[in-house]
């Protein structure tokens, strides 16, 4: 997150200096404002709500198909049904949630196609491929090779448990556990009642902890 | 609470939405109970991990390639506004009107032409002669010209002959006939 900062921070001193005053006065406005300085017929202000999500929605898409080529096209499909229907947008409610609703239906509708056409992703071969291949890196001196490999088994370890776990808890785990979304922001994403949203938290948070307890000492 | 309370509970305490009286309870049998504590730790430690884990980073072209998707989708909605106002429809039955006004015109202003018309006199058809035939190879007074029907009235311009007799001539001259066969 803090890498793709700063390339925005950089990609922003390139531009002109009045075209970069407009984004610096979009960033500081809330979603709600951007969203109407957009359907003013802003221009930039589309792009601004673009460089605000598009990371986070990756990051919650990836996740949650386990696929990262295909998240990227998830992803671009999201901005592009939020470009193609903003003027419907209820301005009452909040901005990330209907975005994040559009990302978790497609995500969704992803993982129900996947499961009637099933197919090996070369992705996920490649991915085991580079893993098993990889020369041993020392990232850090002061680790020990044992540490770095059992961090790195961890890491690898959590990203599968994630996986593992059956759709629906999986989309509300990773809300609530990566992307910070309270009960009720998962509730209106989700389309489901908070008590639903509590037991399938309650029921990830469950499965994740037994298949990642061997590893944590 | 048992082990199995804390477990069904634990997602409203971890995230701190558990009413006092509960966590108290909850806090409570963790002092006394390893393996809910261990429990508590795995998931915790566990968030903790899942959090660090690397972000995927956008591809290099996906900016460029939202951009051109939008731009289609401005594309399609300028279409669909030009094509909704009606100004296509508008324009053809303008250019039907304005060729059916050209194609009927002479009808529609016949009286605009009435008065600056010139009326066409046409003179009475000069009678016609009926004379009596005139017999082949003289002269006919049919002839426009009157003076020369005058001078060659009733004279023989030529000896008629037969067309049949004068092929016959003409076959004898050359050595055979014509008719005789």
């Amino acid at each position: 997150m803090a890498r793709a900062k700063a390339k925005k921070q950089a990609d922003l001193q390139l531009v002109p200096s009045e075209a970069r005053e407009h984004r610096l006065r979009l960033g500081e406005m809330t979603d709600s404002e951007v969203v109407q300085a957009s359907l003013d017929g802003d221009p930039r202000a589309f792009g601004e709500l673009v460089q605000r999500y598009d990371q986070r929605l990756l990051n919650f898409v990836y996740r949650t198909i386990g696929d990262r080529e295909r998240g990227q096209d998830l992803v671009q499909e999201t901005f592009v049904r939020v470009y193609r229907h903003l003027h419907r947008f209820d301005q009452t409610k909040k901005f990330s949630t209907w975005i994040y609703t559009i990302a978790s239906n497609l995500a969704k509708n992803e993982l129900r196609n996947r499961s009637r056409n099933p197919l090996v992703l070369f992705q996920t071969l490649k991915k085991n491929w580079d893993a098993d291949h990889r020369p041993l890196e020392w990232e850090d001196t002061q680790y020990k090779p044992d540490d770095l490999f059992r961090k790195r088994h961890l890491r690898s370890k959590v990203e599968e448990a994630v996986k593992q776990l059956p759709e629906h808890h999986r989309i509300v785990f990773v809300l609530r556990e990566m992307e910070g979304k309270t009960y009720e922001e998962i509730a209106d994403i989700t389309g489901c009642n908070l008590g639903t949203v509590k037991s399938r938290l309650n029921r990830a948070r469950n499965n994740f902890a037994h298949i990642i307890a061997p590893m944590i000492d | 609470m048992n082990c199995t309370d804390v477990v069904t509970r634990f997602t409203d305490y971890l995230d701190g939405n558990a009413p006092a009286e509960e966590a108290e309870a909850i806090e409570a049998h963790l002092t006394e109970c390893p393996s809910c504590v261990r429990y508590k730790n795995v998931l915790v430690h566990g968030s903790k991990v899942l959090r660090t884990l690397p972000e995927p980073e956008l591809r290099d072209d996906f900016n460029r390639r939202l951009r051109h998707r939008l731009y289609h989708i401005d594309d399609e909605r300028l279409l669909h506004a030009h094509a909704a106002s009606g100004a296509p429809a508008m324009t053809v039955l303008g250019i039907a009107l304005l060729l059916t006004t050209i194609a009927w015109s002479p009808t529609l202003f016949t009286g605009m032409y009435a008065d600056t018309a010139q009326s066409t006199v046409v003179p009475e058809p000069r009678p016609v002669r009926t004379q009596p035939s005139t017999p082949p190879g003289t002269f006919s007074s049919k002839s426009d010209n009157e003076d020369l029907a005058e001078f060659f009235q009733d004279t023989e311009l030529w000896p008629y002959t037969k067309l049949s007799q004068r092929y016959d001539q003409r076959g004898r001259q050359l050595g055979f006939s014509l008719t005789d066969r």
